[in-house]
């Protein structure tokens, strides 16, 4: 199978929030509970009942008004954080499609992935509180199972103004082609490579997306980096020990009984000698 | 709408005003966006800068209740730079007709036209007529330049409405008015259109009519009537309002608008006379010459073959003349005690009726009510509601849950006409065969046949043939193909039409088929086609678009004998070719019309080598002069719109004349109908609007979670300035409140309102929702009111501050532009 | 074959060393299941990964607490003077011929050791706890305690591995100190002569 794109083209984007309902009618999550915090979003973040969230943002311009609606969720990356924290095989994997999931039977709940996304997606839910979870950590699916199916993602179908849409390799080059044409910039993770496309009509910023994403620093030389300088480091030491035990060899402690044992090559008489 | 959705990708320009379509028909977004992909620019004119707004390529805001100002600039800039098709114009409207010389407008006459009585608060209609031959045939200037023509008349008067004016009535810079001007009249050119989505932004005012009516003038003006991508289109405010003033959710008309008979109209013959209009225009269709077969066949639909017409007639029931039984009547009379029993049917009038605290005290009036919905609401529970004390309330309630339209099969109207057939998706929870209608039905003919009563003759001779009925002549299940049927219409008995033998129990093929004798029923004229020989119409799915223009007219069906765009014979010029080429509605072959289906298949105006030809019919075949309406006389304010003030304004007087409000609008007196205009302890501008997450009161929308969830409090919106003056904080709690009521609300403080310079003084303008009640309140005891939702909202309904005013011509209330106060809840 | 044995550890610092030394071997197989999924089959030895996380959380309490009691209980051993260096206790170690400043009970090395393990068990003890309950800092922080959590690791097994080293095979005679508390003077003698000096 090819790679798939959730593109989202913010020029389009009425805010009507279909998706984000659509999305939790599919994957079944409850609703949280809100209040009206001087704003339409709502809810206050996501979680483990909501994998995606419309986002509003007003700024003003030269005396206009502009409201920008932007989205968070998972952004489907090709170098995942969220792989490359986790530490239990299959857990967390990127299908053929691009699609990044967690498969929720082999998650642990450790969180690893939660802090290691560029893009700050995935929720732990301990499964105390309010929600679906269950200690397990939780975002989109890209709708993974309906992809298997030869449907596309919920969100997408919903959209009704074609804000939202789903696309082949061969198709998202026309879209990024033509979104240069109408201004807008292509956001697509930079070297992180993600499936799911903003076309933005302002900065990144203005729609809650980071300038620069990238697999945050110590997360980068947490796993890239230490895990194999670990390695390295344990066998090293190990080399090193044996080469100590063989070259300088124990250092053994005289005998009581008078003669005075030669050091160094010696000791093999003690007690409390070599293995040999 | 004159045209339809999907049409909306045809536009060049379109203009959303009086309605936040995108976030009450976000499904329209999808033809607005593929218009815009194409080169549309989008206007947005509202008080606020809302979800449509942040898509539009303009936008101005404008004070609410000021639109027919704004709307008056633009045709005067139309007219003065001469920006109006004038081939259009002179071909297909009144422009050129001349007017009587006792006709006098505002202008010349302190903000009246002439013939106003102000003791009845209405007009004596007399002057605002035509001048007329000899022969009766009206006088006409093609050139368009006698002062007593029309287009001169309408110049004069909206010479009135000068940029300087219009500007600081609306708190709109003139720049932006002029930016919005200049963008729209460029579909003045032949062979571009525009388009207008409103909605009850428009509508819900004491001049909301004539809101309307100006924006058809500049329609007409600008040759947009009839034309793929233009027309003048209401955007329904739920998915089969269309459908159910087709057949007579108004008290003033019947199914197919017909008009409702009224006391004076004692027989069949008189109210034919009065209601069938004739025309001495020569080549007027006049298709409302048919009146007579259509009230023919929708008697014999109502009542079979019963008795003859003449009796049948007398059977429907009657109007007291002059009787208003609008929405606010209704509930004034209520509220006066005046009648006793009352059936909330899927409505809640308790949150969606204007002047709601008047309406909870007028349902304490009743002796029952039966409340048919979904949920239990506001208005079946009134009674446990804030402020009331159960044990005082006489009023018994009962409550029917029904299904909602997803668990039955039938037919819904959208916006643009379209009947569309559906299927039962869901099966409602509880199982049931009852139709409530149907139980009713036989109940009371039970009852009438057992015990007689004053006048049981139309309940007795109802035909009620919707299924195989049992021993006791119940119907068993009523069938909806049944009732489709005979709204499409049968024959009655064996009839002979143009060579083609129809027997009786045959479907009428389309209206034209109808008769005026009794031999055809028809339960709705214009629906006639709907179901016919060819099959249940409204159920055709097919998806080719031969026009290429995006009629799909193998989709669904629509009325009028499916004609997806209205007053199409005004999209071609006299020899029926199109005004706009690359996206025609219809051609002219040199035989026949290709495209949609014309208005009447008549040839166009002229004969190829110039000469006019002597079987054509004019463009708008409603109108008994053929033509459209730029002077309108059918209307309770004067033939040309005049801005007044709403009821409750900011400033003391009206700067365009010393006229302050609607000098035809009914106004109430009773203790609760309350008003105060410039009143500072009410200083700001209030007006309501709909939130996407939820469905008008949110009867339906506030019980589901995920609704409640996105949009769970009613709110204010009010600018930074306002806010700071108030010294009110984003997200905090306020208290809105106007001399009718108060309503709790959280406060948004946006960018998105901004003060506006009215008469050079600050005026602030606010705005709220209407979603909420008191029911999905914490403060209302789920438990003991069995009330079961998951979810609190906060707040209840805004209409608690909404003023009982109507529209002179429809009572639609004036929800849109109202006075209130804004403070930080204690 | 008698030895003039010399008391080295008490019960309380042997009891308090073992139940480190456990919890510091339970928690390196749990946690190296943890580190990569290389090693994810070490989980299988504590019955899978949640109860291998779950062991791994509340053996390392034991292991955080343990550290704080080994540094009391050798606080005045840690800061004692000495006449030797971190130089000439390496020096001593690479060259059996080298005669350095004498070693009290613990050599330069031995200090240097006692407080590293402290400072980065201390360490692992924190970002442990951090990422257990992760809430607390901010997703900045956050995402370096795992960093120095495993920085920690790192630099704690090192010393681990020559203390384990120099501990059994490396200093024969060593062991005896933490199997049944004594040394002999012969071995105090040789490893910690000023120390030796004191309690003969």
């Amino acid at each position: 199978m090819a790679e798939k794109f959730i593109v989202i083209d913010t020029s389009k984007c009425t805010a009507c929030r279909g998706c984000q309902t659509a999305c939790k009618q599919w994957n079944n999550l409850t609703a949280v509970a809100t209040n009206n915090r001087g704003s339409y979003e709502n809810p206050p973040d996501l979680s483990s009942s909501t994998y995606v969230k419309v986002l509003f943002h007003e700024t003003e311009v030269d005396g206009e008004v502009k409201w920008h609606f932007g989205q968070r969720r998972c952004m489907h990356c090709a170098d995942a954080g969220c792989i490359k924290a986790c530490p239990v095989p299959g857990a967390i994997t990127r299908d053929a499609n691009g699609a990044v999931v967690i498969n929720q039977g082999l998650c642990t709940g450790c969180k690893y992935c939660v802090f290691a996304c560029p893009f700050d997606i995935p929720r732990y839910d301990s499964g105390n509180a309010e929600g679906a979870g269950v200690d397990r950590a939780y975002k989109c699916t890209m709708c993974f199972e309906r992809q298997s199916m030869g449907m596309e993602p919920a969100c997408t179908k919903t959209c009704p103004t074609g804000a939202l849409s789903f696309a082949g390799e061969a198709k998202l080059a026309g879209i990024k082609a033509g979104a240069k044409d109408r201004g807008l910039e292509v956001y697509d993770g930079g070297p992180l490579a993600t499936n799911v496309v903003f076309l933005l009509e302002d900065s990144p910023s203005a729609y809650g997306l980071p300038a620069k994403p990238a697999i945050p620093t110590p997360t980068y030389l947490w796993r890239t980096v230490m895990k194999p300088v670990g390695v390295v480091a344990f066998f090293a030491g190990l080399i090193a020990l044996i080469a100590h035990y063989v070259n300088v060899g124990p250092k053994v402690a005289e005998e009581e009984t008078g003669t005075t044992a030669p050091t160094g090559e010696g000791g093999g008489d003690s007690d409390v000698s070599s293995p040999y | 709408m004159t045209n339809h959705w999907i049409d909306i990708r045809n536009s060049d320009v379109i203009l959303i005003s009086g309605s936040n379509a995108a976030e009450n028909h976000p499904i329209s977004f999808k033809w607005v966006t593929k218009a815009m992909e194409n080169g549309a620019k989008l206007i947005s004119v509202d008080p606020r800068f809302t979800r449509t707004s942040s898509r539009a390529d303009i936008f101005a805001a404008i004070r609410s209740g000021t639109d027919i100002a704004w709307l008056g600039g633009m045709i005067k800039y139309i007219l003065d730079n001469e920006l109006y098709h004038k081939d259009y114009v002179r071909l297909y409207t009144n422009a050129p007709f001349i007017l009587n010389s006792g006709f006098k407008m505002p202008g010349d006459l302190d903000g009246l036209f002439s013939g106003y009585d102000p003791k009845k608060r209405s007009y004596d209609r007399s002057t605002w007529a035509y001048a007329k031959d000899a022969n009766g045939v009206i006088r006409k200037d093609p050139s368009m330049k006698d002062p007593m023509c029309v287009l001169q008349l309408l110049k004069k008067h909206f010479s009135r409405y000068t940029l300087d004016k219009v500007s600081t009535i609306c708190g709109t810079p003139k720049d932006k008015l002029l930016e919005v001007y200049k963008a729209y009249a460029t579909t003045g050119k032949a062979d571009r259109t525009g388009t207008i989505m409103y909605a009850m932004g428009w509508t819900q005012h004491t001049v909301g009519t004539q809101n309307i009516r100006t924006m058809a003038i500049i329609q007409l003006l600008l040759g947009n009537i009839g034309m793929a991508g233009g027309g003048v289109n209401a955007l329904r405010g739920e998915s089969n309002v269309q459908g159910s003033t087709d057949h007579c959710l108004l008290f003033h008309i019947l199914p197919g608008y017909l008009g409702t008979p009224s006391a004076s109209l004692s027989s069949l013959d008189k109210y034919l006379e009065a209601k069938t209009p004739t025309t001495k225009e020569p080549y007027s269709a006049n298709w409302w010459q048919n009146y007579p077969k259509y009230m023919a066949s929708l008697l014999r639909a109502h009542f079979g073959q019963s008795a003859d017409l003449a009796t049948q007639y007398n059977w429907m029931p009657k109007l007291d003349d002059g009787q208003n039984a609008s929405w606010l009547m209704l509930f004034d009379e209520m509220f006066n005690g005046k009648f006793t029993g009352f059936f909330a049917w899927g409505q809640n009038p308790a949150c969606s009726g204007s002047n709601a605290g008047k309406v909870r005290e007028a349902l304490k009036k009743l002796d029952w009510m039966v409340n048919v919905n979904l949920f239990d609401n506001e208005t079946g529970s009134f009674w446990r509601g804030p402020e009331m004390n159960p044990a005082e309330i006489k009023t018994e309630v009962f409550f029917l849950p029904c299904a909602m339209s997803f668990e039955k099969e039938g037919s819904i109207t959208n916006s643009g006409r379209w009947a569309q057939w559906r299927y039962t998706a869901v099966k409602p929870p509880a199982p049931t065969d009852a139709d409530i209608i149907n139980e009713l039905q036989f109940k009371v003919r039970k009852l009438y046949e057992e015990q007689g009563g004053v006048y049981p003759d139309p309940i007795l001779n109802l035909a009620w043939d919707y299924g195989a009925k049992g021993p006791d002549g119940k119907v068993r299940h009523m069938d909806t193909h049944l009732v489709a049927k005979e709204i499409n219409g049968y024959f009655l008995e064996d009839k002979e039409i143009r060579g083609t033998l129809y027997k009786k129990g045959d479907l009428v093929p389309s209206f034209a088929f109808l008769q005026d004798d009794g031999s055809t029923s028809s339960g709705n004229w214009l629906y006639c086609q709907s179901y016919n020989a060819s099959g249940n119409n409204m159920a055709r799915r097919s998806k080719s678009d031969p026009t290429g223009t995006g009629l799909y007219n193998g989709w669904s069906w629509c009325w009028p004998v499916n004609r997806r765009i209205i007053y199409n014979r005004a999209s071609v010029d006299e020899y029926g070719k199109p005004w706009a080429p690359h996206k025609p509605v219809i051609y002219w072959s040199g035989k026949s019309w290709v495209g949609d289906v014309p208005d009447g298949g008549w040839p166009p105006l002229r004969k190829p080598d110039g000469t006019w030809n002597e079987a054509t019919k004019l463009a708008y075949i409603m109108k008994p002069v053929g033509v459209a309406h730029i002077f309108g006389p059918g209307r309770a304010e004067g033939p040309f719109p005049e801005h007044y003030e709403p009821l409750e304004c900011p400033i003391e007087k009206n700067l365009m004349n010393p006229q302050r409000i609607n000098p035809v609008a009914k106004l109430f007196t009773g203790k609760m109908d309350q008003f105060l205009t410039c009143d500072d302890r009410y200083p700001l501008v209030a007006t309501t609007y709909r939130v996407t997450e939820h469905w008008q009161t949110g009867v339906l929308t506030r019980w589901l979670p995920w609704q409640a969830e996105m949009m769970p409090a009613n709110f204010v919106e009010l600018s930074e300035e306002l806010a700071k003056e108030r010294n009110i904080k984003n997200g905090e709690a306020v208290v809105v409140s106007s001399v009718r009521g108060k309503v709790d609300a959280i406060a948004i403080v946006t960018r998105r309102f901004k003060p506006f310079t009215v008469a050079g003084s600050t005026v602030h303008q606010v705005g709220l929702p209407w979603a909420f009640g008191w029911a999905t309140t914490k403060e209302n005891d789920v438990k003991a009111n069995n009330m079961a939702y998951s979810h609190p909202t906060f707040g209840d309904s805004s209409n608690l501050l909404t003023p009982s005013i109507g529209d002179a011509n429809t009572m639609i209330p004036e929800t849109k532009a109202f006075m209130v106060n804004v403070e930080k809840k204690a | 074959m008698s030895h003039h044995l010399i008391k080295r550890l008490s019960s309380g610092e042997r009891f308090f060393h073992w139940l480190n030394m456990l919890a510091f071997i339970v928690l390196a197989l749990t946690g190296l299941g943890l580190y990569s999924q290389k090693f994810f089959g070490l989980t299988g030895l504590f019955g899978g990964v949640d109860l291998s996380r779950a062991i791994h959380h509340y053996v390392g309490l034991v292991f955080i607490a343990t550290t704080f009691i080994i540094l009391f209980q050798f606080m005045r051993d840690y800061t004692a003077p000495g006449e030797d260096t971190l130089g000439t206790t390496i020096k001593s170690y690479l060259d059996p011929d080298f005669k350095g400043p004498p070693a009290g009970k613990f050599n330069a090395g031995q200090k240097l050791f006692g407080w590293c393990a402290f400072l980065f068990g201390v360490v692992m003890g924190i970002t442990g706890l951090l990422m257990w309950f992760p809430s607390t800092v901010g997703r900045g922080l956050q995402q370096w305690m795992y960093f120095l959590h495993n920085f920690s690791f790192i630099v704690f097994m090192g010393f681990m591995m020559i203390h384990v080293y120099l501990g059994t095979v490396g200093v024969p005679g060593t062991w005896s100190a933490m199997s049944r508390g004594t040394v002999t003077k012969e071995w105090a003698k040789k490893n910690h002569p000023a120390w030796e000096g004191e309690e003969a």
